[in-house]
């Protein structure tokens, strides 16, 4: 056996030795299982917050509902009031109570300031709670997770799964592995002996760190598994109550903290869907720009031709179609029956499979969208095409009598496209809209290379369409109010002024580990 | 048999199965309500009976102060005696426990007059476990009065209504509090 050979054997010796072991990690500290207590009304004497039951609940992996159900307590607790204004729950609005509150615990604070950031003085819808951007959503539900954590662990309720010695030798024991493997490759040698030994000692280190960091998390204590089974008494006793599965999140009034103990427990089912610290419906935002809150329906154009083209890109694309329609002309026009016989082509289909095949994709890179799926459609396409029309049309197609009809279809429409894309370039030319408003949610299109989708409410209606927005400035951000200069024929976003910071980009500045976008 | 008559027996045939899977459910269902309400009654029962429990003690100790208060005493002595009978339904034991919850309003209306009662340890302790169990016993009335309207509106619901005919099922009645006699006593607590 060669070294390399020996140093490869050793390695995987080592990974199976490390995956037992961290096996064996993983049966040890498992969570316990939780045998449900009798359907109980009891709370307790002094019962755990429903965050923290929300993370008892959900089998100590996540904290679903920890936010919705924090608001409802401070609503018990009267520190804020949920009114609902006409017959359907969605039209309940939050309001700041004067009562000013004290000793709250770190995540109710942070529950506070994101409806404080919305309802402001005035109040706000519930729907307005969720946040627009998905990035600042995360980091601010994930320092809520670490907030609520520390406090089960303060409880005695919570414990890390995996111990800072045990995590720390797990890791340590990955790099036995990765070195074998590294010297294995080194070894064996060739050219880039040394570069491959590295990359072969990283990945291996890489996926086994991974595997490591998906194993981290929480798990119960003796206590929390016997709250956790006290509490999942209180979820049989309140889901046992049809009622309370409907009720809407005003009946926090009437039913105070137990209803937030239904929401962390999962049983007020039509509140958990009404209040959302997510990112919310991106068609439908809630907007109080212009002084007046009401949802804002958002159109994103998905489908629109040149949309965020530049003059210059319009042209180009004018340029393409309008050649492939005269070149379509011109083969229709000059092609002859001798091609066939002439050797240039052996059968008069495959002269038509290509005009069709050609057609298909010089269209799809005139859309902009010619990549190996329209390649690979146009090919079936033209196939298509051509066993549509037969032999008998496919010979008439050649004896010189001029395009058929689906050939004057596609010079039209190649036309058509080279004229209205020179159209939009003239009216993005000769017309510039200034729009001022709030910026309601930026959507990223299929990848960075394209212009984002821009939302922005102006204060006139209650629906809008998004803009294309090239890139994102800095100091721009949801809930930012900017005056934007746009074309009319391609929604391109120009030119972007800032005139106020928004609570979203405040809010991301304040977090210690959030990315601002 | 030809293909029609098949087709009518399966036809037939399925909406009896159909038939039968809504009334088993239906069934189900009431038996399941019902249960809550009992369920929810007997959760009303515990509290209740915690609440008659500290009476005694609380008379004992404000007659230690003010024993010359003997009607009031007996009133919510007799109460007491009336909430705690075991024989009423729940609409009069409603009316028991609001005309106890009225007396023991007068009770400590009275001890109010008292400052060294007022400043007694054991006093005080008596009358947070009672606001205690005030609350619980108001949780547990909103949780039987739920239970109760789920149960009545299955019962006057179709098709419920016609399987709970085949069946002993009966409208509950609702455990009601008055208002201004809870509210004078929360109003002392607090």
């Amino acid at each position: 056996m060669t070294a390399g050979a020996e140093f490869g054997a050793a390695g995987a010796a080592a990974l199976a030795l490390w995956l037992l072991a961290f096996g064996a990690a993983l049966l040890a500290t498992r969570n316990g299982t939780v045998q449900a207590g009798p359907a109980t009304q009891e709370l307790g004497d002094s019962p755990e917050p429903p965050a923290v039951v929300s993370l008892l609940a959900n089998g100590w992996r996540s904290v679903d509902h920890a936010a919705e159900s924090t608001l409802l307590d401070l609503a018990a607790r009267g520190h804020l009031e949920l009114r609902q204004a006409g017959e359907h729950p969605a039209d309940t609005t939050v309001h700041l109570t004067s009562d000013a509150p004290t000793m709250l615990r770190p995540y109710e604070h942070r529950v506070l300031a994101r409806v404080t950031a919305q309802a402001g003085s005035d109040g706000a819808p519930i729907g307005a709670i969720a946040f627009r951007a998905p990035k600042q959503a995360a980091t601010w539900n994930r320092l809520l997770r670490q907030e609520i954590v520390a406090e089960a662990r303060q409880r005695g309720l919570s414990r890390a799964r995996f111990g800072s010695a045990l995590g720390t030798a797990l890791m340590a024991a990955a790099v036995a592995p990765a070195v074998l493997f590294g010297l294995a490759v080194l070894t064996i040698g060739g050219t880039h002996g040394v570069r491959g030994a590295l990359l072969a000692g990283a990945v291996t280190f890489t996926v086994l760190t991974f595997l490591l960091s998906t194993a981290i998390g929480e798990r119960a204590t003796p206590a929390g598994l016997d709250r956790a089974a006290h509490w999942a008494g209180v979820r049989s006793w309140l889901h046992a109550h049809e009622t309370f599965t409907q009720l809407p999140p005003a009946a926090v009034t009437v039913w105070e903290r137990y209803l937030a103990y239904g929401a962390a427990l999962d049983v007020t089912v039509r509140i958990n869907q009404l209040l959302d610290f997510g990112t919310g419906n991106p068609r439908r935002v809630w907007s109080g720009y212009g002084g007046t809150w009401r949802e804002v329906r958002i159109r994103y154009p998905r489908v629109w031709p040149g949309l965020g083209a530049r003059d210059r890109g319009l042209l180009q694309r004018a340029l393409a179609a309008a050649v492939v329609a005269v070149g379509l002309g011109v083969f229709a026009a000059l092609r002859q029956p001798s091609w066939v016989s002439g050797g240039l082509l052996d059968t008069d289909h495959a002269v038509l499979t290509l005009g069709w095949m050609v057609t298909a994709m010089l269209g799809s890179a005139v859309a902009g969208r010619f990549n190996r799926l329209t390649a690979g459609l146009a090919f079936f396409a033209g196939a298509v095409a051509n066993a549509l029309v037969g032999d008998d049309l496919g010979r008439r197609a050649l004896d010189g009598s001029g395009p058929l009809l689906g050939e004057w279809v596609a010079i039209g429409l190649f036309g058509a496209v080279a004229g209205l894309y020179v159209a939009m370039a003239v009216l993005d030319r000769a017309a510039g809209l200034t729009i001022t408003g709030e910026v309601l949610r930026i959507e990223s299109r299929r990848s960075e290379k394209w212009p984002h989708f821009l939302a922005v409410d102006d204060g006139t209606g209650d629906r809008t369409t998004a803009w294309a927005l090239p890139g994102i400035p800095s100091g721009f951000a949801t809930g930012s109010t900017v005056r934007l200069t746009v074309t009319p024929a391609t929604r391109r976003v120009r030119v972007v002024q800032v005139l106020a910071l928004g609570a979203d980009y405040k809010a991301q500045l304040r977090e210690p580990s959030s990315t601002i976008s | 048999m030809d293909a029609v008559g098949v087709i009518v027996i399966a036809v037939i045939a399925l909406l009896a199965l159909g038939l039968f899977w809504v009334v088993v459910r239906s069934y189900n269902r009431l038996i399941r309500l019902r249960n809550q309400t009992r369920a929810s009654w007997a959760q009303i029962d515990v509290q209740l009976k915690r609440r008659h429990d500290l009476i005694p003690n609380l008379v004992d100790t404000v007659a230690e102060y003010a024993a010359h208060e003997r009607g009031t005493f007996e009133a919510v002595t007799a109460a007491r005696g009336a909430a705690a009978s075991r024989d009423l339904g729940a609409a009069e034991r409603a009316q028991a426990e609001n005309q106890l919850t009225a007396t023991l309003a007068k009770l400590l209306a009275t001890a109010e007059q008292y400052p060294e009662l007022r400043a007694s340890q054991n006093f005080l302790k008596l009358q947070a476990e009672l606001s205690g169990t005030e609350d619980k016993i108001a949780y547990a009335r909103q949780f039987y009065n739920a239970a109760v309207q789920s149960y009545n509106t299955a019962l006057e619901s179709f098709p419920s209504n016609l399987v709970a005919g085949l069946s002993e099922h009966a409208k509950q009645e609702y455990f009601e509090a008055e208002t201004e006699a809870r509210e004078a006593v929360k109003v002392r607590f607090r």
